[in-house]
């Protein structure tokens, strides 16, 4: 039988450098890019959830049960949360519409998707700030 | 609703053609894309042609439709469609990386490509013949 904590545990390692790689430049990422930093972030997530409920099945988990696991261990990105899912399924059932494409731009450069890059340890505070003091620099500011 | 669907299904075939001409330099990202956005095609061509105004998906009346209307390649679209969950699942993991390029290689995909584009629209099947010449010039034959 497949230990399945170990299953999810070794997602979680292998998402996170992936997702590390893809937030370090979110404004320069082709929107094939976003797409999937959208959807392996949501995968990270249900992904930790599983690890850390130490599932004894590898079926995936209810977007529930994930909802659930954020509002009691990461509740100030539970409005994110619900934001991400809800574009995950532009990605998943529109990505190549017009408001399909929209949605998807607007939340990569939306402060939500900070907050649940934060929240999860995917960005530090650290790097955000380097990011906005070149961003500013940039600007001339 | 049914606006909607013919609308997704010439923003797709425009962009899938897009995506196909490029097929060899894809990065991965794009393959992902080019599978969920293929599916989507698929399941829109479903939509417009059985005139599905409420937009609510059957599977069983889709398979129903592409075994009737699509049999040649119906197993393969199924075949698709597991890919599709494999990507919604676990697009970074390494299952997940090698089921993509084996599909984007697999040597029926062009036939799936044709079947469907012939189906949608007759301004589409005279695009794929001219991309099919464009890609026999370029490679010399």
């Amino acid at each position: 039988m497949m230990d399945c904590s170990a299953y999810y545990q070794e997602k979680v390692e292998k998402y996170l450098p992936v997702l590390i790689n893809k937030s370090k430049n979110i404004s320069s990422l082709g929107f094939d890019n976003k797409c999937m930093l959208i959807l392996g972030l949501y995968t990270y997530i249900e992904s930790i959830h599983a690890f850390q409920s130490e599932y004894d099945s590898c079926e995936s988990c209810d977007v529930n049960d994930v909802r659930a696991f954020v509002k009691e261990e990461h509740s100030p990105a539970l409005h994110a949360f619900d934001k991400l899912v809800m574009v995950k399924d532009e990605v998943t059932r529109g990505c190549y519409i017009h408001a399909g494409r929209k949605t998807i731009e607007d939340f990569v450069d939306s402060d939500e998707l900070m907050a649940i890059l934060t929240e999860f340890g995917i960005v530090t505070v650290s790097d955000l700030n380097k990011a906005f003091r070149a961003a500013s620099l940039m600007g001339g500011n | 609703m049914m606006d909607y669907f013919k609308k997704k299904l010439r923003s797709y075939e425009v962009k899938l053609r897009e995506l196909l001409v490029n097929k060899r330099e894809m990065l991965y990202e794009q393959k992902c894309l080019f599978i969920l956005a293929f599916n989507q095609y698929i399941e829109a061509a479903y939509m417009v042609e059985n005139d599905i105004s409420d937009g609510a998906f059957d599977i069983d009346n889709f398979n129903s439709w592409l075994r009737r209307r699509h049999r040649s390649v119906s197993s393969w679209v199924l075949y698709l469609r597991e890919v599709v969950a494999t990507i919604q699942f676990e697009c970074y993991s390494p299952d997940c990386i090698s089921d993509v390029d084996r599909f984007m290689s697999y040597d029926r995909l062009p036939a799936m490509v044709f079947e469907f584009n012939s189906l949608a629209h007759e301004d589409a099947k005279e695009s794929l013949n001219l991309f099919g010449k464009a890609t026999s010039t370029m490679s010399g034959s």
